[in-house]
């Protein structure tokens, strides 16, 4: 964890260099006291020493008095020579001398002299009996006796770092007074020695500690201010001094431990601080950051809805707050615009998205649990011819009503079944998923569905001629996964829309397998050749007389792959996909041109009628272009007639009307074809711009026909008044061609007239034609 | 310490009575304990109408401190031995004895108290034991000198400086009273190895007069003067402690009755002398204080049993060989005294 290698980083050097400068400040500062110490210790033991030293110095001063107050010497004096006054007297001294001393007093020598340096009496207290009395103490007599000096005192320092204290007075042999002149006749000297052997003990264990020998110094002059700081210094005697300096070995000694001691109590003390530091950020900072980031991760990785939310005043916790309740409001945000992202603004349905969801949750269930699961794919038939007759309001209009009919009709659907949704795809296009039990539950929905648009769609302002093209694929049998399912409901619902719409398909193999065949038209529709596959064939038509006034252009298509493919079904499917611009073009192309040929067999009044589909009138580019054909090839004026299927309902459009004026008026003539069973209100047709009209098969079969008979004279009678031709198509016999003509038929066609011939065989057809009413076609 | 108590005592004493009015007259001697008989005294008194009091020393050091004491006064005889008798009388310490009141002195005997006194009593220096705490009992000074693991810490010395090297010398074959520094160094050496072994240096009929009984049991062997037997047995309350001549040497002393100088009833003291000195009644005192007379007159008068007593007249023989103190220079005592001191201390610093 970074902040927890960041905080020792940052905390270890800091605490190291804090401790170290700290131990370095509390170390000058200790060896400064220690040093003090150490001089106050040494100076103590000096003034021990000092005291050691007096101790011993008066054992002679004091021994001296005594000797000079009691009797013993007066009585040695006086009695000077008598030798057995020697052994009392130094019986009288050794009492004496222990009375000051004690036992294991020093070594001290006691001697009488006189002015001429003559040693009249000695004595010795030492651990020697056999010691003779040293040089110095008669040398030190004599010399007072020089210097005149009545008391004299010296420290003598001896071979081996040994001294003694020397004092000496001068005494008045008779009265043993101090002498007001000193006569050396009449003065003996008392010299007590002090072997200051405690004193040079002391000496020597002060060397022995402080590692330098003592000094003793005597100076008249010494300043002891002036000595230096680590200079112990004390006067034993007057102008004799003691010194002993406390030597930089000797300090580190002493301070080394205290160094290691320091050193040591710092470490620890760091550590200890560095340890109890680290825990407590660890604790109350690390700690609740790890927490927060743990939650973080579990919401991330989606154990969690949101973090637990904190509770707590601090920082992180406020942090943490922020971070819960920005959450919080993003999920709901999310969901909204998920559930946006999912529903279809119009209509409020879940959209696709959502479908295609909601069909895989359902899938997965069927296929765990059993059951169906069935898409049903809607499409809005003239949903367009709404839109662009009733305006876009309209469209959303009915959108919307269709929509909420969809629901209720889910909604009260009264058999039991699991679960359902309706959703709007795109456009026009809605499905239903329904999750069922019972197979035929499907097929009742779907029913239900195309019931919806009987008669049309009432919307609130509007109704409309809309009708409902239904496909339907059911898991498992239509397929397992999403994919296929949706592939094959659409195919379903185009497979209705193909085989006249208002319908519902349930998929099965051979929509399939039609909707391939489609495919493979549409794929060889997009790369034919025209010329190579394309050819025409004319049909010949006559008139009341049998005779032959033109013939209707026909495409027959001959695909390498496919093979022949009827009009009938690759027309619709190239007008679907728009490849009929280029196939229409083609043809007008090729009739043109072989309208001098036409026009050579049938007659020079021949008309060559031509299909068109509706869905090109809507183009204006396609009347130009027709138009200008027309004059490049220089096709005349009435020569051309234009089919038109009626089903298309665009006659009510406008537009449309427009451009058939407008072809019209260049020389076209307009004919609808398979009139009769189509949308066209007949009312309507005053308005049209049309010339002939062509009754379709059924409805010529079926007016040929007993049971409405009657109707085709007035029919045929209702056109003429406009100046419209009727021509019959699917004659199939010459009864027929006699009811129709008494009708009032103009031309008619048929199979048992003339079958559609290329060119050539049209010329060989038309050379054994005999316009023979009775003859029926072989 | 017994003596420092001792000499603090006596001069306490001595010093109070000089102002103390004598009711009768007294007569006082400084004198070794049981060295006079109480019947003697007794008898004296009698006689003379005088009272006799004896102060009682320990030490010949300290009666010596004492004699040459000017503040001292009221002494008037004192016992002293032959061999600073007369240095003690030159000093001006001790009245001069114009007569010899003994009579029958043995030839030996004779003037060996100089010019200051009358010989009194006679003895030997040698080793007292208890026979109940020794296995093997000491013969020559070489045993006490050169003492066994044994008697570590069970020997007692006189504290003196004759008694010391005396005996130091002779346990090294060495002439008792050479003043030869060599001689008395090694004799000095000597004493400081034994010392290690001495439990103490006091006289020993003092010691054990003031030791407890599990101190008195402490003592086995021990320097003494002939005569001390019968008192260490008398304390001790049976006869546990046997006295012997050292075979490497005998030494013998004789002790003297003189005058003090500064005596003030000098008249009285010598005859008091002269009563001693007769025959019958030193007979008496010295079979009483157990002690030799120099008599030979007064010894015909003592005991069958005393008078054949080998350890207190020992045989001609022993006699023969035996050496005498001798009064010795001053610069001998004083080393002597020296070697005596610096060896007590030596010992008392251990």
């Amino acid at each position: 964890m970074t902040l927890n290698k960041r905080l020792l980083l940052i905390v270890i050097p800091l605490l190291c260099i804090g401790v170290i400068l700290g131990t370095y400040g509390v170390y000058r500062v200790q060896s400064k006291a220690l040093q003090d110490i150490e001089l106050a210790k040494l100076e103590n033991r000096l003034r021990n020493v000092h005291r050691i030293f007096e101790q011993e110095v008066s054992v002679a001063t004091t021994a001296l008095s005594l000797l000079v107050e009691g009797q013993t010497l007066v009585e040695y004096v006086a009695n000077s020579g008598d030798d057995i006054n020697d052994y009392i007297v130094s019986q009288r001294m050794d009492r004496i001398i222990d009375g000051v001393v004690g036992q294991d007093g020093p070594r001290i020598i006691v001697s009488l002299s006189n002015g001429v340096g003559q040693n009249l009496y000695y004595y010795e207290r030492s651990d020697n009996p056999f010691s003779r009395l040293p040089d110095f103490v008669l040398e030190y007599a004599q010399s007072q006796f020089r210097k005149q000096s009545p008391v004299a005192s010296k420290l003598m320092f001896l071979n081996g770092g040994r001294h003694a204290f020397i004092h000496s007075r001068l005494l008045n042999r008779y009265t043993l007074a101090e002498p007001l002149v000193v006569d050396i006749n009449e003065s003996v000297a008392l010299t007590v020695v002090a072997y200051t052997h405690r004193f040079d003990q002391a000496l020597i264990e002060l060397e022995r500690d402080y590692g330098v020998h003592p000094q003793l110094i005597y100076s008249t002059t010494t300043d002891i201010s002036q000595l230096s700081a680590s200079m112990g210094v004390v006067e034993i005697l007057p102008n004799t001094y003691l010194e002993l300096e406390l030597t930089e070995e000797y300090l580190q000694q002493v301070l080394s431990p205290v160094l290691s001691w320091l050193m040591a109590v710092s470490v620890g003390f760091g550590a200890v601080v560095c340890v109890a530091l680290l825990l407590i950020i660890r604790r109350f900072i690390i700690l609740p950051i790890a927490r927060l980031d743990q939650q973080l991760q579990f919401v991330m990785t989606d154990r969690q809805s949101n973090i637990v939310r904190p509770i707590g005043k601090d920082e992180i916790s406020r942090l943490g707050v922020k971070f819960y309740d920005l959450y919080d409001q993003l999920n709901a945000n999310l969901r909204e615009s998920h559930s946006m992202a999912v529903t279809d603004a119009l209509t409020k349905l879940p959209n696709r998205t959502r479908f295609q969801d909601y069909a895989r949750k359902a899938l997965m269930r069927a296929a765990t649990n059993g059951g169906y699961v069935s898409l049903i794919y809607i499409d809005l038939d003239n949903f367009k011819f709404v839109n662009d007759r009733l305006g876009h309001e309209a469209g959303d209009e009915l959108l919307q009503e269709a929509a909420q009919a969809f629901l209720g009709l889910l909604k009260h659907d009264g058999k039991r079944r699991t679960g359902s949704m309706a959703s709007r795809l795109s456009g026009d296009e809605f499905a239903i998923v329904l999750s069922h039990s019972e197979l035929e539950e499907r097929e009742r929905i779907s029913r239900n569905l195309i019931a919806l648009f009987d008669g049309g769609f009432k919307t609130e302002r509007y109704i409309t001629p809309v009708s409902a093209s239904v496909g339907v694929a059911t898991f498992p049998d239509d397929g397992s996964e999403l994919r296929e399912l949706i592939a094959n409901a659409d195919m379903a619902m185009y497979h209705a829309k193909r085989s006249g719409k208002n319908r519902y398909d349930l998929y099965s193999y051979s929509i399939a397998r039609e909707a391939r065949r489609v495919k493979l038209i549409e794929d060889a529709l997009k790369f034919v050749d025209c010329d190579q596959e394309f050819s025409l064939v004319f049909m010949p038509f006559m008139d009341k007389g049998h005779k032959i006034c033109g013939v209707e252009v026909l495409l027959r298509w001959y695909s390498p792959e496919l093979g022949q493919i009827q009009p009938d079904e690759f027309v619709p499917i190239a007008e679907q996909t728009g490849t009929y611009g280029k196939i229409d073009n083609w043809v007008f192309r090729k009739a043109f041109s072989e309208y001098p040929n036409l026009q050579e067999i049938v007659g020079a009044d021949a008309t060559i009628a031509i299909n068109i589909s509706a869905a090109e009138l809507g183009q204006k580019e396609f009347s130009h272009n027709l138009i200008e054909l027309k004059a490049e090839y220089g096709v005349p004026d009435g020569v051309v007639e234009l089919e038109i299927t009626e089903t298309f309902g665009y006659f009510a459009v406008e537009q449309v009307l427009d451009v058939l004026r407008l072809l019209r008026d260049a020389g076209f003539r307009i004919a609808i074809d398979d009139f009769g069973i189509g949308y066209t209100p007949l009312l309507q047709m005053i308005d049209y711009p049309v010339d002939k009209v062509k009754l379709d098969k059924e409805l010529v079969s079926r007016v040929t026909g007993e049971r409405y008979r009657q109707l085709l004279a007035p029919t045929v009678e209702l056109c003429h008044l406009q100046n419209i031709r009727v021509t019959a198509e699917g004659v199939e016999s010459i009864s027929q061609v006699a009811v129709l003509s008494e009708a009032g038929c103009d031309f008619f066609q048929g199979y048992s007239i003339a079958t559609p011939m290329p060119i050539g065989a049209l010329k060989r057809w038309f050379k054994s034609y005999v316009p023979n009413p009775d003859l029926s076609r072989q | 310490m017994v003596y420092p108590r001792c000499r603090d005592f006596l001069l306490i004493t001595l010093c109070a009575t000089t102002v103390q009015s004598v009711a009768a007259q007294t007569l006082r001697i400084l004198n070794w304990e049981d060295y006079l008989a109480d019947e003697v005294i007794a008898a004296w008194e009698q006689q003379s109408g005088w009272q006799v009091e004896q102060v009682f020393y320990d030490n010949e050091a300290e009666r010596d401190l004492i004699l040459a004491n000017k503040a001292v006064r009221n002494i008037d005889l004192v016992v002293i031995g032959d061999e600073i008798i007369q240095r003690m009388g030159k000093a001006g310490y001790l009245a001069p004895l114009t007569e010899q009141y003994v009579e029958g002195l043995a030839p030996i005997w004779q003037g060996s108290c100089g010019d200051y006194g009358s010989p009194y009593l006679w003895g030997s220096l040698g080793i007292a034991y208890r026979t109940d705490k020794v296995d093997q009992a000491p013969a020559n000074w070489k045993d006490l000198l050169y003492p066994i693991g044994a008697w570590q810490n069970h020997i007692g010395m006189i504290g003196q400086y004759d008694e010391l090297l005396g005996p130091a010398m002779l346990a090294m074959s060495l002439d008792p009273m050479s003043n030869d520094e060599g001689h008395l160094k090694r004799a000095f050496e000597l004493l400081k190895r034994q010392s290690e072994s001495v439990l103490t240096y006091e006289y020993a009929p003092s010691y054990l007069s003031v030791a407890t009984p599990e101190e008195q049991e402490e003592l086995w062997v021990t320097q003494v003067y002939s005569g001390d037997e019968y008192t260490l047995n008398d304390l001790y309350g049976s006869q546990v402690w046997q006295y012997v001549l050292p075979e490497d040497g005998v030494l013998l002393w004789l002790d003297c009755l003189a005058v003090v100088a500064s005596s003030s009833n000098q008249q009285a003291a010598q005859e008091f002398i002269q009563f001693l000195g007769k025959s019958a009644i030193n007979a008496l005192d010295s079979e009483s204080v157990g002690v030799a007379t120099p008599s030979l007159t007064a010894k015909s008068l003592q005991s069958e049993e005393f008078a054949s007593d080998q350890v207190t007249y020992p045989p001609a023989d022993v006699l023969a060989k035996a050496r005498r103190y001798k009064p010795l220079d001053s610069e001998n005592i004083r080393l002597r005294t020296q070697i005596k001191d610096a060896l007590i201390r030596y010992h008392d610093s251990k």
